[in-house]
């Protein structure tokens, strides 16, 4: 297998890792039972409402946006958020999933990595399987993993990142023709990928969006989105292996969605 | 995306969805009244989510032996995938479907209609059977079981949308 690319500084804001599994009955008793055994590295818990379910299918009329999946909740049902005691890792547990996401909160800080994040997700979910265990509220079935990345990402030369996007990722045209008389203002794109194993059968999907944004300090920049998901083995250790492959199919599908002028700004170190 | 955990600043003119099209009747179609009423009810039928949405809300309050005969209760992540499901096969005009429980604790969708009886057992995520009978005997019988590709679901359904 080829070795993945690596930036110097790459623009990751964000990385996610998620298991969606079957549903267990966790109250926010139990939760709260279990924030006393995170609570030295996450001191503070947040409560949000539920997410819905996403699930992966083929062959179907899927739509190129990931719809906003449809939740079947009660109003008792919780999402946690446990934050770490320096705000940048957050672990998200709800009756179905467990999250963990890593943030980068200042321009000095640097990206953790993949493997980093994921061995403390690994950690969290196997606490979290063994309290669930003991507490008698079944075992923890993994139906879904996510990778996801979210990238802001700064135009060369000061372009403007809504008119100039070409620059960045290839598959947007260079000035776009409209009406005559019409000037053009910006894009946003997306794309999805059906993820396939290496006898060609379909495992998941891998969707990308670029949407220019405002930065607070009023330039324009690009905001990339990239989430690959999947249908893993049903048990913890088989997801966790699984999510390596979602990681990849990240990295590589990043790497080919973004120009190279951008790699070289970001400092690739194994030559693409 | 839907997880995440940093607040971001989007400035960027939005329009909600909405376009200025008003999908109008084509100028030179009369306007009789079968015209306007099959494309009246064909708007209507685009929006199943709401029905199946309380249907499948429904089922999910069900406890054990909900039947009397000790049926467990329908699990969340089958009625999600279910969902999932629907979300990608129904299409403009497809008759809302009845949603039924299984005695094993899956959910049944269903349509018996325009001589078609077409019914897709979840049992659970990834794991579903598809019975489809055209009593006009123009479309094959079809009887599957169905992991991720949903692909004769969907066609069943496009059969059924089109008569």
């Amino acid at each position: 297998m080829t070795e993945l690319p690596r930036f110097r500084d790459p623009p990751v804001t964000e990385a996610v890792l998620a298991v969606q599994f079957n549903t267990i009955p966790l109250t926010n008793a139990l939760a709260g039972l279990f924030w006393g055994e995170l609570r030295e590295r996450y001191e503070t818990v947040l409560e949000h409402p539920p997410l819905g379910g996403a699930f992966e299918t083929f062959g179907g009329d899927a739509a190129l946006e990931q719809h906003v999946p449809i939740a079947l909740w009660g109003a008792s049902s919780s999402r946690f958020w446990y934050v770490s005691n320096d705000q940048i890792d957050v672990l998200q547990l709800q009756s179905d999933r467990a999250v963990r996401n890593w943030r980068k909160l200042s321009t000095e800080q640097q990206y953790a990595g993949y493997f980093a994040i994921k061995k403390s997700f690994e950690d969290d979910l196997s606490q979290f399987a063994a309290f669930a265990y003991r507490e008698r509220l079944g075992v923890v079935v993994p139906n879904q993993c996510e990778v996801s990345y979210t990238s802001i990402i700064t135009p060369p030369d000061e372009a403007d990142a809504g008119k100039e996007m070409s620059r960045i990722t290839p598959i947007c045209p260079l000035n776009p023709a409209g009406p005559e008389g019409a000037v053009f203002e910006g894009t946003n794109t997306q794309a999805r990928f059906q993820l396939n194993d290496s006898a060609g059968r379909p495992i998941g999907r891998l969707y990308a969006s670029f949407a220019p944004q405002l930065a607070v300090n009023g330039k324009t920049v690009v905001r990339v989105d990239i989430l690959a998901r999947g249908r893993p083995p049903p048990a913890i250790s088989g997801a966790l292996e699984f999510m390596d492959t979602l990681h990849r199919a990240a990295v590589t599908s990043f790497v080919a969605l973004t120009t190279p002028e951008m790699h070289r700004i970001w400092g690739v170190e194994n030559g693409l | 995306m839907a997880y995440s955990a940093v607040r971001r600043r989007n400035d960027f003119e939005q329009f909600g969805g909405r376009t200025a099209t008003l999908n109008t009747v084509p100028a030179n179609d009369s306007l009789s009244f079968e015209k306007f009423s099959k494309a009246y009810s064909i708007e209507i039928e685009t929006n199943w989510q709401s029905p199946v949405l309380s249907r499948m809300t429904q089922l999910m309050a069900l406890g054990e032996d909900w039947n009397s005969y000790g049926a467990p209760p329908i699990r969340r992540e089958t009625g999600m995938f279910a969902l999932e499901v629907l979300e990608k096969v129904m299409q403009r005009g497809t008759p809302v479907p009845d949603i039924v429980p299984t005695s094993a604790g899956g959910i049944q969708i269903e349509w018996h209609d325009k001589s078609i009886d077409l019914e897709f057992h979840v049992a659970a995520p990834y794991q579903c059977e598809l019975w489809f009978k055209d009593h006009l005997e123009i479309e094959p019988s079809v009887s599957l079981d169905l992991v991720d590709n949903i692909a004769a679901f969907g066609n069943t359904v496009a059969i059924l949308t089109r008569r």
